[in-house]
C-alpha cells in the first residue's frame, strides 16, 4: 500500500474544502482522481505531498506520515503540479541542483543527476535557461525532472495534460504507464476522463470534497458495457419492427432502429433486414464520463 | 545546515544580492570619503614625517634654530633635508642620526623651514609657530609681541611645531604656554621629548577623579599616580624612548625644577580619534537607507515566492515549513552579516593605505555588530511581516513603514524629553550607543546589558512570530 489517504478534512477558513476524505492508490496501480472543478483534487494532492496542512486526517507515503515524519515521507513522493511555479529568475540546472540540495545530494551528483534526467524529462540542451523563459509544459518536465531526483516509489501527477500538446500528452500518458510497470503508484488528476479511461487501474471519484465512489476500472466496464444494437437502414416499414422484435425491444426512431437487450446474432439480424437495406449496424457502449456524472448525480452507489 | 548553505549561495549569488553588496562596498567607500573630506583630515594630520625645535632669536639678529624630526612612531628620522628660508635666502642641512638639526640664520620675521624625506614634505615657521613660549629665567621675558621685541636686546624663545595626529600627547605647551618642554608621545607609548636648557623632569600618568589636582614637589593630590618616569634632560639632546602607559591614565603631570604642569590625555592618537568620529557619523548616515536593501532582500527572496506559490514546490522537497522559513530566513541573515563586514573593509583599507591609521579586528567586529543588528533586526521583522500576511506588496510596505515610524520615534522622544531613553534602549540595535562609546574611547554612560538584551529581543521576537505563524498557517 503505497499512498494511502486516511480521513483528510481541510478548511479554507469556514469553508470546508475536503471533507474525510480517503483512498489508496496500491504498487504498481495508476488510480485516476475525477471531479468537477473546485471538487478538491488538487488541495487533495497538494496535502498529500505536504504542502497543506490538514486539520485532520493524514496520508500515508510508503508507511511515512506526511503530517508526522514530512521529510521522510516526501522523499518518496513526486509531484507535478497542473501549473507549477518556481523562482522564475534563475537558470532551470542552478534550480534543480538548488532542489536537490534538499535530498542531501551534493553539488557535483546534483549536476551529473540533472544532465541525465534533464535528457529523461525531453529538456535535453535547455538546462541553463531561465525558468521565466519555459513553456507550461516545459514547466511540468522540470518539475517531473526534480520529482525524479529521489527516484520515489509513487507520484502525482494534478491535471498534467493541461495545456499540453500532443506530443506532452503522450509523453506524460506514456511515463505513466511505464511507472505502472515498474510498480509505482500513481494518482493522476485529469477532467480528460478519456485518457484517464485509456490509462487507469481504478478511479477515485470526488465531488464537493467528499469521496463518492472509489471503483476498479473492470466494474466500471462491465457498467458501462451495453447490450443495444443501432441499425441503420436505407428504407423502413412495420416489417423492420417486427423482424427486430426477435432479438429484443426494439424502438424506431426514422430510419434508425435502436434494438435495446439485444439478444441473438447481429449477423443474422442483418441478412434478414438485408432487404431494407442496411447502411450500419453497430452495438451502443457507454463511457466513463455517464459513469462520471450518475456518480455525482447519486444513481450510482 | 546544507540547506542553508545552498539557500545562501543562491540567494548570495542573486544579481540583486550582489549589486546590494556592491552597494555596501560603495558605502564603505562613501563613509572614507566623508572622512578625509568632510571632517578635514588632510595629509597633514597623517604624514609620517614630524618636526618640532626652539628658534633662539638672539639680541645680534640672529635665529639659531635647532630642531628634532621624527617619524610617527615616536622615531628619529635621519637624512632628512632642511631648507630654511628666510628674508633674503635659503639655508639648509640635513637631520643627524638623532633626527636632530641645527642652523642659524639671519633675523627674518617670515623664516620658515621646509622639510623633506622620502617624497614627504612638512613646512614649518620657525618665529610663528602654534605656541610663542620662553623660559622668563632663562631668556626673558617673552610675549606674543616677542619678536617685534627682539630689537630691544632680550633673547627670545620660539617653540615651533608641525606634526600629524597620530600623538596622544601633543605637546604640553598649549595650556600652559611657558613649558621649556616639546614633549610629545606618538601612537600609544612612544615618548619623545626635546628642550633648550637642562631639566630634571618628572613624567607622571594620573588618574585624575577631580578637576582640582595640585602638582608640586610634595607630590600629587587630586589624582593618582599610576606611573612614573624620570629623566635628566640636556639642551637640544633629544629622547626617544618608549613607555608604559597605564590603561587607566587620563591625566599626564609634568613636574620639572623650572616648570610644573598638567594636562588631560587621551589613550588614543588624535588622528584615530578623529577617525573614527568621522567615521560614525557618516555610517549612521549610510546606516539610515540600508535597511531598505535588506527589507527589498527579505520582500525578494521570501514574501514573493511565498505570494506567488513558489515556496510551494519547495516544500513539496524533503523540508519542513519550520524548515524552510528558517533556512531562507538564515540565508538572509548571512548575506546581511557578510554586508555588515563589507561596509567595513573600505574605510579600514583607505585608513591604512592612506593615513597608516590601523583599527583592531575588535574594533572592525565591533564595528560590524552596528550595521549587523540593525539590518538583522529589519530582515526579521519584514519576515514576520511576510509570514503574517500573504501579499508580498503589503508586507514590503510595512516592513518600511516599520522603519520609518521607528526613525520618528526619537523625534517623539525629543519632545517629551525621553530622546535619551528611548535611543539607549527603545529602537533597534541600541547596542550601538555602547559600541560607539567604546571605540571612541569615552565613558559608557548606558546599561549594556540593558542595550543588548532590547537589541537581541528586536531580533529574536519578530524572528520567533513569524515563525510561529508561518508554521501554522497554509503556505
Amino acid at each position: 500500500m503505497m499512498i494511502v489517504v486516511e480521513g483528510i478534512t481541510k478548511y479554507f477558513g469556514n469553508r470546508k474544502a475536503l471533507d474525510n476524505v480517503s483512498f489508496e492508490v496500491k504498487d504498481g496501480e495508476i488510480a485516476g482522481f475525477v471531479g468537477l472543478n473546485g471538487a478538491g483534487k488538487t488541495t487533495t494532492i497538494r496535502t498529500i505531498v505536504g504542502v497543506l496542512k490538514p486539520n485532520s486526517g493524514d496520508a500515508l507515503i510508503d508507511g511515512k506520515s506526511i503530517v508526522k515524519e514530512k521529510k521522510e515521507a516526501s522523499k518518496n513522493v513526486g509531484w507535478v503540479p497542473e501549473l507549477p511555479i518556481f523562482e522564475m529568475d534563475v537558470r532551470a540546472l542552478d534550480y534543480f541542483i538548488y532542489l536537490a540540495g534538499y535530498y542531501g545530494i551534493s553539488k557535483d551528483e546534483a549536476l551529473k543527476l540533472g544532465k541525465q534526467l534533464f535528457e529523461e524529462v525531453g529538456l535535453s540542451g535547455r538546462e541553463r535557461d531561465k525558468l521565466k523563459n519555459y513553456s507550461q509544459g516545459m514547466k511540468k518536465r522540470f518539475a517531473l525532472a526534480v520529482s525524479l531526483i529521489s527516484n520515489p516509489k509513487n507520484f502525482l501527477f494534478d491535471e498534467v495534460f493541461n495545456g499540453l500538446d500532443p506530443q506532452g500528452i503522450q509523453f506524460f500518458r506514456d511515463l505513466a504507464l511505464k511507472m505502472k510497470k515498474e510498480g509505482k503508484a500513481i494518482l493522476f488528476s485529469s477532467h480528460i476522463l478519456t485518457e484517464v479511461e485509456a490509462i487507469a487501474d481504478k478511479v477515485v471519484f470526488i465531488h464537493q470534497g467528499k469521496i463518492l465512489k472509489v471503483m476498479s476500472m473492470n466494474e466500471i466496464r462491465n457498467l458501462i458495457k451495453s447490450n443495444d444494437v443501432k441499425v441503420v437502414l436505407n428504407q423502413v416499414n412495420e416489417n423492420v419492427v417486427q423482424i427486430a422484435q426477435a432479438f429484443g425491444k426494439p424502438e424506431l426512431s426514422g430510419n434508425t432502429l435502436l434494438i435495446h437487450d439485444f439478444n441473438g446474432d447481429v449477423s443474422v439480424l442483418a441478412s434478414k433486414l438485408t432487404p431494407y437495406g442496411v447502411l450500419e449496424v453497430s452495438k451502443l457502449g457507454r463511457n466513463l464520463e455517464e459513469v462520471f456524472f450518475k456518480v455525482i448525480r447519486g444513481e450510482l452507489r | 545546515m546544507r540547506s542553508v548553505l545552498y539557500d545562501f549561495k543562491r540567494s548570495f549569488l542573486r544579481l540583486s544580492v550582489l549589486l546590494l553588496l556592491f552597494l555596501f562596498i560603495l558605502g564603505g567607500n562613501g563613509i572614507s570619503y566623508n572622512v578625509f573630506n568632510n571632517n578635514n583630515i588632510n595629509p597633514s594630520a597623517y604624514e609620517n614625517l614630524n618636526v618640532a625645535g626652539f628658534s633662539i632669536i638672539s639680541t645680534l639678529g640672529t635665529i639659531h634654530v635647532y630642531g628634532i624630526v621624527f617619524n610617527n612612531m615616536g622615531q628619529p628620522v635621519s637624512g632628512a633635508t632642511i631648507c630654511v628660508h628666510y628674508s633674503g635666502g635659503v639655508m639648509n642641512t640635513t637631520t643627524s642620526s638623532e633626527g636632530l638639526f641645527n642652523i642659524s640664520i639671519p633675523y627674518s620675521n617670515s623664516s620658515y623651514a621646509i622639510v623633506k624625506y622620502d617624497g614627504m614634505v612638512r613646512n614649518v615657521s620657525l618665529i610663528c609657530g602654534s605656541v610663542v613660549m620662553a623660559n622668563e629665567s632663562y631668556v626673558g621675558n617673552v610675549s606674543t609681541n616677542a619678536i617685534t621685541n627682539v630689537t630691544n636686546g632680550n633673547n627670545n624663545v620660539v617653540l615651533f611645531t608641525n606634526t600629524s595626529e597620530f600623538y596622544d600627547l601633543g605637546s604640553l605647551s598649549n595650556p600652559y604656554p611657558y613649558c621649556p618642554i616639546f614633549i610629545a608621545i606618538m601612537n600609544h607609548n612612544h615618548l619623545v621629548m626635546f628642550t633648550y636648557e637642562r631639566l630634571n623632569v618628572s613624567l607622571g600618568f594620573l588618574q585624575a577623579n577631580s578637576n582640582e589636582i595640585i602638582i608640586n614637589s610634595s607630590g600629587v593630590s587630586g589624582a593618582k599616580v599610576l606611573k612614573e618616569y624620570n629623566f635628566s634632560l640636556k639642551p637640544f639632546t633629544p629622547v626617544y624612548t618608549t613607555i608604559e602607559v597605564p590603561s587607566e591614565a587620563n591625566c599626564v603631570g609634568i613636574l620639572s625644577n623650572s616648570y610644573v604642569g598638567r594636562t588631560s590625555y587621551s589613550q588614543s592618537p588624535t588622528l584615530y580619534t578623529n577617525i573614527v568620529d568621522g567615521y560614525f557619523s557618516a555610517m549612521g548616515l549610510f546606516l539610515s537607507f540600508f535597511p531598505f536593501v535588506v527589507i527589498y532582500l527579505a520582500y525578494a527572496m521570501f514574501a514573493m515566492p511565498r505570494d506567488t506559490g513558489a515556496l510551494e514546490f519547495i516544500l513539496a522537497r524533503p523540508i519542513t515549513k519550520g524548515e524552510l522559513y528558517m533556512t531562507r530566513f538564515s540565508a538572509n541573515a548571512i548575506t546581511a552579516i557578510i554586508a555588515s563586514f563589507l561596509i567595513n573593509i573600505p574605510p579600514n583599507v583607505a585608513f591604512i593605505s592612506i593615513a597608516g591609521v590601523y583599527l583592531s579586528p575588535q574594533f572592525i567586529l565591533l564595528a560590524s555588530i552596528i550595521p549587523m543588528t540593525l539590518l538583522l533586526t529589519y530582515l526579521s521583522i519584514t519576515y514576520m511581516y511576510a509570514s503574517l500576511i500573504k501579499s508580498s506588496g503589503i508586507a514590503l510596505g510595512l516592513g518600511m513603514g516599520t522603519y520609518i515610524i521607528i526613525q520618528v520615534i526619537p523625534v517623539i522622544g525629543n519632545v517629551s524629553g525621553n530622546y535619551t531613553l528611548i535611543e539607549d534602549y527603545i529602537v533597534p540595535a541600541s547596542i550601538s550607543q555602547a559600541i560607539y562609546s567604546y571605540l571612541e574611547g569615552a565613558t559608557i554612560s548606558v546599561n549594556v546589558g540593558l542595550e543588548l538584551l532590547s537589541t537581541i529581543l528586536w531580533i529574536v521576537v519578530p524572528l520567533v512570530i513569524g515563525y510561529l505563524v508561518f508554521k501554522r498557517k497554509d503556505i
